[in-house]
């Protein structure tokens, strides 16, 4: 067992999410029942198969909170935007000190994603193509780093201790919480800045309507787009942002008097390795099973505990395969099941943002003590009903007594897993 | 252009860039960009690049390395401007 201050808490939040710019612009959204997916004209121009998506609004006003006019100039990677305004947002709400002499040793930051300049290097690859790479400039090397983030974010947050970027596709945002999650409870770290951040753009997109894995039957109804856990669904709705977390080790933020949003009780990472039923695109759906046995047994918590689980639910074919993995782990089925609702319903997939940005939202579910709508799943996919009660599946957002334990998972490309358990304070 | 011209156009591209405000009210032409005025060296390869755009001149990367100090940006920008 573990001493009260051997334990991890949340105590900042930030995010942009589509349909939702702030943590409070998010928990309005979640309790709205309202999809953030909308038409999108430039995946149109483009012949996209998908021509919908999440796209997050960032306000003058939101940008000059969190960037300097230099900044704003430079950085036009809305990537590295949204990883700034989300965590910019998180490291204010924390109340920790940002102004010290020394970097602190004791402070860290895992800030994930993929290539932060992906939306804007186009740009650059074109001078470069001209022969003109003495006009690429300085910025140039900052949109090509994946850790471009976490370094911005460091400077921030005066942190001296391990600042790194993860990336494992769509796991990226649940394995940074992991991974600052060990930090602490290892005894390393007593702060980390955890998150994940991903840019909207058709040349990243594309790949992944190449391989036909976005939604394109739904483009003249864009709210109906996003269909996990539903018959019709037919495909992943592609989407961006960033979510920030403020991981703190307990006794230090009790020390401080830090407002406390939830506690991390528990998380795991793990690979199938593509054996076994897995692939580059597909789970080993025994891997997923025991990632989720994993943190609870890490978390130290009994699977009939688990009150709500967050899913991965992209609107593909795996999503009731990912239903199947849950209730194996937690030997529950039909009405036993816990209440699971879906956030991509909402807004869609935002890639490897994903988690981060769902983590977001299930700290403010556990802290708000309720459960968001999971949309568009009116007609249940039939495999999905084999396994649980339709009526666990959240059809309405509504305030849950006794919400004590919430699972979230992330399943990425590469057969890649992540999963952490987070309680009520 | 006269030099004071070029000098306000050039104190307006390097002000975004300087770190500390409060240096740049002691600007003179004796003034050096890293020493003095804190600009991060990566970001003088961008200056040149918006001297470039501002003044329509092309600098290589030999001129660029003299650019220490306000009055050698100043000269430059001149000799540059004034053959046009």
């Amino acid at each position: 067992m573990l001493s009260d201050d051997d334990g991890v808490v949340v105590t900042g939040i930030g995010v942009v999410a589509p349909g939702a710019t702030g943590t409070r612009a998010l928990l309005d959204l979640l309790w709205s029942g309202r999809s953030a997916v909308k038409s999108d004209t430039r995946l149109s121009e483009l012949n996209f198969n998908c021509r919908v998506s999440g796209q997050c609004e960032l306000s003058q006003d939101t940008l000059a909170g969190a960037l300097s006019e230099l900044e704003q100039r430079r950085l036009q990677s809305r990537g590295l935007q949204f990883a700034r305004v989300a965590g910019h947002e998180a490291l204010c709400a924390s109340g920790l000190t940002l102004e010290l002499a020394h970097p602190c040793a004791r402070r860290s930051v895992v800030f994930g994603g993929a290539v932060p300049g992906i939306d804007v290097l186009r740009d650059a690859f074109a001078l470069t193509d001209a022969g003109r790479v003495r006009k690429l400039g300085s910025t140039t090397v900052e949109l090509q780093m994946p850790s471009t983030a976490a370094a911005h974010l460091a400077a921030k947050l005066r942190a001296g201790g391990q600042v790194t970027c993860n990336s494992a596709a769509c796991a990226t945002g649940t394995e940074a919480l992991a991974i600052g999650f060990e930090r602490i409870r290892s005894g390393v770290s007593d702060v980390v800045l955890v998150g994940s951040t991903e840019a909207e753009s058709p040349h990243l997109w594309a790949a992944f309507d190449a391989i036909r894995v976005l939604s394109g039957n739904h483009n003249a109804t864009p709210a109906k787009a996003s269909r996990p856990l539903s018959a019709s669904a037919d495909g992943f709705v592609p989407a961006a942002g960033a979510g920030a977390l403020v991981l703190e080790r307990k006794s230090h933020a009790h020390a401080r008097g830090a407002r406390v949003w939830c506690e991390v009780l528990g998380a795991a990472t793990n690979c199938g390795a593509q054996m076994n039923g897995g692939s580059m695109t597909a789970q080993n759906p025994e891997s997923a099973r025991l990632c989720i046995e994993a943190a609870l047994t890490n978390a130290g918590v009994s699977p009939h505990e688990i009150d709500v689980v967050s899913g991965h639910l992209t609107a593909t074919n795996a999503d009731s395969r990912e239903v199947g993995y849950w209730a194996k782990a937690l030997e529950r089925q039909g009405s036993q099941f816990p209440l699971i609702n879906a956030p991509k319903s909402i807004w869609g997939h935002a890639l490897t943002a994903s988690g981060a940005l769902e983590l977001v939202a299930c700290v403010l579910q556990l802290d708000g003590g309720f459960v968001h709508a999971s949309l568009n799943c009116e007609d249940l996919h039939p495999d999905v009903a084999q396994l649980i009660s339709p009526a666990r599946v959240v059809r309405e957002a509504r305030p849950v007594e006794q919400l004590r334990i919430l699972a979230k998972a992330s399943f990425g490309f590469g057969d890649v897993n992540a999963c952490a358990i987070l309680g009520k304070v | 252009m006269t030099r004071s011209e070029i000098t306000t156009r050039l104190r307006d591209i390097i002000t975004p860039y300087v770190q500390e405000p409060s240096a740049l009210t002691g600007l003179t032409e004796a003034s050096e960009l890293i020493a003095h005025l804190h600009i991060n060296s990566m970001h003088l390869i961008d200056i040149v690049l918006d001297v470039e755009a501002a003044f329509d001149i092309e600098i290589s990367a030999d001129e660029a390395d003299k650019l220490t100090t306000i009055s050698a940006a100043l000269d430059l920008i001149e000799s540059k401007t004034s053959n046009t």
